[in-house]
């Protein structure tokens, strides 16, 4: 029998109301376990890539095209190593629904910049000699029932032909992405020479550069060194790290972490009405024993510390069991959903378990407070005759 | 008679009530030695349980003073007062007031969390307590597992696990059966006689009255008559 003890059994007095406020927290601050990353990622900034990579857009408008020939410019930047540029093609499959990210890419480089795809060897060299080849994703291949030799027709939206038919590729690869995160396996490739040959318009330009080789801590210098390059010039650039590149997407649906914010600052009001009213419905039926506790002897740092000591563990345990699933959703979340992989590493750091730490203390403080505070008033003369 | 345990001095309490001074206690003196066994009667509204509150430390006299063990009660700041409370006096209510979610063990053990004592002793001694009052048995039932006659027995073993001086009863048999009261007065007749407790308690049962070794009774807040029984 200790202070422990009598917190758990005052917990468990009313099973039912304990576990309907204990679960009504374990949500919220699984909400938060999972919300806060994600607020953090954005609002910290994004970290460099793991693979170094830099990715070159139009300064303006991601529809706005580039030279193709900046590659060399590119190239000779200190720290480059490899150019690779690709194009959104944007056609559709026999029918309009039949939608999948098509490129064109440069192919030699676009396979040395992106390791990531994996073609077995004679794959590989089919796909850098066959200039009508494209290579599959696992994933697209399986959906369409596509197999190595079969002619694919797409029809364009965008990049029609001179011959104002639908383009026809030969699957020469289907590859496997070892990151579906940063590659998924629907992609769709195909060689730049060939496409842009017979493009009707649009002749020697490019949608985007990806760069490689320069390490993660001169990305920002080699970054501004290219977009140095092409100031001033009809074709400005704008060069971001790939995850950069991938939240400016994310930020395009707003302000994501103000939004973020408001639904947790919504959470945290919930959290607080939730148990608060729970630890002062709980308080004012035990009146009469914390009257008979005082008639014991149990002085008011005693009796304040029993109920910070009930609300705290409430609350910490349902935010442990709240932040370890969303621990485990963040570490299964990248599986279910591959593009939030581009987002960067969603996992609950220290820094937010310590804000998850932190909220429960706070919670627990403001909760158990003013039942306390009332306890210590009422007298014992009166509380023994409630 | 030696060594006085308790004095009470011109003890007055009054109450404010819709405007109007209520006297319920007047100007009480009492003695109380060590051993005593006394038995407060009275009719409703005569002061008993205000006197019990004053005399246990749970309220304070409008003027005059008690001395318990030479200490002057009310003088004591509040937190010497609850500290005195829990190592001097032992309480039994009419209606048990037992803490519902713990066992009965648990229950008995709880002044002891006051006390510097490691869990095992806290344990051992709750469980003797509870040996004492013949419930041992039924030491981890929880209150609603217990009779109302068992549920006072845990209360008279709550009161005396921290050894206090003095034990302080409103009522212990006011809500029991008569078989159930008798057993209790028994309890607390041992406690008296074998334990040398000192136990001041307000009854409005004759039966219980008469198992004291004082009987006191009292009428608006003065004490009309006092007598001391002589038991075979």
């Amino acid at each position: 029998m200790n202070y422990a003890t009598l917190a758990w059994a005052n917990l468990t007095r009313k099973p039912l109301r304990t576990s309907l406020t204990g679960l009504c927290l374990v949500v919220s601050f699984l909400l938060f376990g999972l919300l806060q990353p994600i607020s953090e990622l954005f609002t910290e900034g994004p970290a460099q890539s793991a693979l170094s990579r830099l990715v070159v857009t139009p300064k303006h408008s991601s529809s706005d095209l580039l030279p193709v020939h900046y590659t060399d410019k590119i190239l000779a930047v200190d720290d480059v190593s490899t150019v690779s540029h690709m194009t959104w093609f944007g056609g559709t499959y026999i029918d309009t629904e039949n939608f999948f990210p098509q490129f064109a890419v440069s192919r030699t480089e676009h396979l040395q910049v992106f390791p990531e795809i994996e073609l077995p060897a004679e794959q590989r060299n089919a796909f850098l000699n066959n200039r009508q080849g494209a290579i599959v994703g696992v994933e697209i291949a399986q959906k369409y029932g596509w197999a190595i030799g079969d002619i694919v027709p797409i029809v364009p939206n965008i990049w029609h032909n001179r011959e104002g038919k639908a383009w026809e590729f030969e699957v020469v690869g289907i590859f496997t992405s070892s990151n579906p995160g940063l590659i998924d396996n629907s992609g769709f490739y195909f060689g730049y020479n060939y496409f842009d040959d017979y493009r009707a318009f649009g002749n020697g330009t490019v949608g985007s550069f990806a760069v490689s080789g320069a390490a993660a801590a001169t990305l920002p210098k080699v970054g501004k060194t290219i977009d140095g390059l092409f100031a001033n010039s009809p074709s400005e650039t704008k060069t971001m790290t790939e995850r950069e590149y991938a939240l400016s997407f994310a930020r395009q649906m707003g302000d994501v972490s103000l939004i973020v914010n408001v639904i947790l600052a919504a959470v945290l009001f919930t959290m607080i009405m939730v148990t608060g009213n729970t630890m002062a419905e709980a308080a004012r039926e035990r009146i009469p024993e914390m009257a008979v506790m005082k008639v014991l002897g149990f002085g008011p740092f005693a009796l304040v510390s029993l109920t910070l000591l009930e609300a705290f563990t409430l609350v910490l345990i349902a935010g442990l069991i709240g932040l370890l699933c969303a621990q485990l959703i963040l570490t299964n979340i990248t599986g279910w959903i591959p593009d939030l992989a581009q987002l960067g590493d969603l996992k609950i750091s220290l820094t937010v378990a310590l804000q998850g730490l932190a909220i429960a203390l706070g919670i627990g403080l403001f909760v158990s407070l003013p039942p306390a505070i009332r306890l210590l008033r009422i007298s014992i003369l009166d509380a023994l005759r409630v | 008679m030696t060594d006085l345990l308790l004095a009470c001095r011109d003890l007055t309490r009054t109450y404010e009530r819709g405007g109007q001074q209520l006297v319920v206690l007047d100007q009480l003196d009492l003695d109380i030695h060590r051993g005593d066994f006394v038995a407060i009667m009275g009719p409703s509204g005569s002061g008993k349980s205000t006197l019990l509150n004053l005399i246990g430390g749970l309220d304070s006299p409008t003027s005059g003073n008690i001395t318990i063990d030479g200490l002057d009660l009310h003088q004591l700041p509040e937190r010497t007062l609850t500290d005195w409370r829990a190592c001097t006096v032992g309480f039994v209510f009419q209606f048990y007031n037992l803490i519902e979610v713990l066992s009965a063990e648990h229950n008995v053990a709880l002044p002891l969390l006051l006390t510097n004592l490691s869990a095992r002793e806290r344990r051992e001694r709750a469980r003797a307590a509870l040996d004492i009052v013949g419930i041992g048995d039924r030491r981890d039932h929880k209150p609603a597992e217990l009779s109302g006659g068992q549920q006072q027995r845990v209360a008279i073993a709550r009161a005396i696990v921290a050894d206090p001086t003095l034990l302080v009863c409103d009522e212990p048999t006011g809500d029991l059966d008569r078989q159930s009261a008798d057993e209790i007065l028994d309890l607390l007749t041992q406690l008296n006689r074998d334990f040398g407790k000192t136990i001041v308690m307000v009854t409005h049962d004759p039966k219980a009255a008469n198992i004291a070794g004082i009987q006191l009774h009292m009428d608006r807040g003065a004490l009309v008559t006092q007598k001391a029984i002589q038991h075979s």
